[in-house]
């Protein structure tokens, strides 16, 4: 079993009677990489500042490590924050900023010496012990801000999306350095993000908050095969949303109806006749035909984007009500502009949103 | 282009008119008259001398000059230690809430500073209401003496010169980045170390900047000292203004005036020396 280290029971947020978070309950195992990802305004920062105290719960309880620490101040909690514009204090050098929580808790000074040093070697800033944070790039001023978190020896760091202002590569390559400091330290860290990308390539698990709320909390692997929600299948990844209907089962297998007559055949799941269902095609699992084959979707080729590896096909399918999916292709010559194809989707990969699924 | 620079010197005309003869020229006059010796009937006998000089360095001169810096200086340390709790107290308050209490405290400088300095008398004096108040309740038997005496000027001064330094500290306070108080907090730092450590050094020039406007005026400003100190205070405001006004020895206070603008200069270097910004005083 693991160790719980940040546990949040039943919380909510209320500002000037707005409900921004409603009775979130999650629970942080100690040394995983966590993420909260949602589109901006969804309250996940709030939720990483409920759990640094800079944000106070309206209702419910947070515990750190065990204790429970929702009146306790900032000041006294045992997590670190790493901020959005890193908040380093300009007028200190990078050595009395690392230096500032060790001072405040007054830690000796021949260990508080050690320690920094440490920090500093960690994130790979020898040298620019004596350097004022405006002199340093952004990628240098964010080591900084991981240093001063990671010194104080916390189980627990919180980033408040950190990586957000520094350029694409420089962003990449903070990723991996992240997540291995994360390993090698054995630390908690509780990452805030609206980038999915970065969410999928760090975390160990993630949390996707909508409208206050966690929609779902999964492995990346998780949550991209078997969204729970809607929302979880359009925020992640391209994707395609159809509504079908169970038309009738028999045995092993369910009959799922389509658009408009389409029949797909997929494995019974304790389905009944006529239940409704939302229905996920990822883009990449089409495979594209020029004859009618079984279980295939007809549809007119509307628009053909080369990109290289991947071509990207817009296809019109559906009479009544016409839909547009979207197709990822590897080879480039199975269809052009104004084809009509036929598309099939192997029947495992047919996504029903919201379904129960096992372990990989 | 030359046209267009005729045209800026044009609208700067009633500006350098103004300067130049309400500021420039009489202050020539009084570096003039500086030099000039007095006669005994308040006339002035273009001869020159330094004796008006040398007279400021007299003990009783130089006391007066002494009590006027510490009255000064004392106002300002007040000024500033009730700007900085307000200024902070105001830092994660809403938009509207910090425009509303600011606007309390610039209110009553929309009224002449004159007839605010006599509203005072009525608070201060012996049977006032402040002493009446506190006899009433019985928390003192004797009315306490708040005015006619030094406590008197520096309760005006502060009163009258507290905006001066609310809001260049208000402003640097309020333009401080407040994820470095949260940051502060963060790393287990307590309220008085985030005072400490990191708003008193982020907002300095903010307190350089207010204690220069509320210090310098607080030297000079004599109707404070004159009604709430009820002429029994001299300070060097009351002095300059005596010479020109009592003792008809204009160039005397020509000389205390000359002398006082020397150190006022000295004081903004001293702040430029510090690290002071000009352009937080508005440029010079």
């Amino acid at each position: 079993m693991k160790n719980v280290i940040v546990r949040l029971d039943n919380v909510s947020k209320k500002f000037d009677d707005k409900t921004i978070i409603k009775n979130v309950s999650l629970d942080i195992y100690e040394g995983e990489f966590i993420t909260l990802l949602g589109p901006s305004g969804c309250g996940k920062t709030t939720i990483l500042r409920m759990i640094s105290g800079l944000e106070r719960v309206t209702s419910g309880d947070v515990y750190i490590d065990g204790e429970n620490v929702t009146n306790v101040e900032p000041t006294d909690r045992p997590v670190n924050t790493i901020f959005q514009n890193f908040a380093l204090f300009p007028f200190m050098t990078v050595w009395d900023n690392v230096n500032f929580g060790l001072k405040m808790k007054k830690v000796p000074k021949e260990e508080a010496e050690k320690r920094i040093k440490k920090a500093i070697k960690l994130v790979k800033l020898e040298g620019f012990e004596h350097r004022y944070p405006p002199q340093l790039s952004g990628g240098q001023q964010q080591r900084v801000a991981i240093a001063r978190g990671i010194v104080m020896n916390h189980k627990v760091l919180l980033l408040d999306e950190s990586l957000c202002s520094l350029d694409l590569k420089l962003k990449r390559e903070m990723q991996i350095e992240l997540k291995k400091l994360q390993k090698q330290l054995g630390m908690t860290f509780i990452y805030v993000t609206h980038d999915q990308d970065e969410a999928l390539t760090m975390s160990d698990r993630i949390a996707i908050i909508n409208k206050g709320v966690i929609e779902q909390l999964d492995s990346p692997m998780a949550i991209y095969r078997h969204p729970k929600t809607t929302f979880v299948a359009d925020f992640i990844g391209e994707s395609n949303i159809l509504n079908g209907t169970i038309g009738g089962v028999v045995g092993e297998n369910a009959f799922l109806n389509i658009l408009d007559n389409i029949t797909l055949t997929i494995k019974n799941n304790h389905y009944k006749k006529d239940q409704i269902l939302k229905v996920l095609f990822r883009p990449e699992t089409f495979e594209i035909h020029n004859k009618e084959v079984k279980d295939s979707i007809p549809g007119l080729v509307k628009d053909y984007i080369y990109d290289g590896q991947f071509s990207k096909l817009e296809v019109l399918v559906g009479k009544k009500e016409p839909i547009t999916l979207k197709v990822t292709i590897t080879d480039a010559d199975l269809c052009k502009k104004d084809d009509t194809v036929f598309l099939t989707v192997p029947e495992e990969k047919i996504v029903i949103i919201g379904e129960e699924y096992e372990e990989e | 282009m030359k046209k267009n620079k005729l045209f800026q010197y044009f609208l700067l005309f009633p500006v350098i008119i103004y300067s130049f003869l309400l500021i420039l020229i009489p202050l020539i006059y009084v570096l003039f008259l500086s030099f000039c010796k007095n006669d005994s009937y308040g006339g002035m006998i273009y001869e020159f001398t330094l004796s008006n000089y040398l007279t400021i360095f007299d003990f009783t001169y130089m006391m007066i000059l002494l009590k006027s810096a510490l009255i000064a200086l004392i106002a300002t340390l007040i000024c500033a230690f009730i700007s900085y709790p307000f200024s902070i107290f105001l830092m994660d308050k809403s938009e509207r809430t910090r425009s509303f209490l600011i606007k309390l405290v610039m209110i009553p400088f929309l009224t002449n500073s004159l007839i605010r300095t006599y509203g005072w008398i009525v608070l201060l004096r012996k049977n006032g209401v402040i002493n009446s108040a506190l006899i009433g309740t019985g928390i003192i038997s004797k009315p306490l003496s708040l005015m006619y005496n030094n406590l008197g000027i520096i309760i005006g001064m502060v009163y009258t010169l507290l905006p001066f330094m609310i809001l260049p500290i208000y402003s640097a306070v309020s333009k401080m980045d407040y994820s470095l108080v949260e940051a502060a907090k963060d790393l287990g730092a307590s309220k008085w170390k985030v005072f400490k450590e990191v708003i008193l050094p982020s907002t300095i020039s903010g307190l350089f900047n207010g204690s220069l406007m509320v210090f310098i005026p607080a030297i000079g400003y004599f109707f404070i000292s004159d009604i709430l100190g009820g002429g029994k205070v001299m300070i060097i405001g009351n002095l300059i203004k005596n010479q020109f006004l009592t003792a008809r020895n204009w160039p005397f206070g020509s000389a205390i005036s000359i002398f006082l603008i020397l150190i006022t200069f000295l004081l903004v270097k001293l702040y430029k020396k510090i690290g002071g910004k000009m352009d937080d005083l508005g440029g010079f």
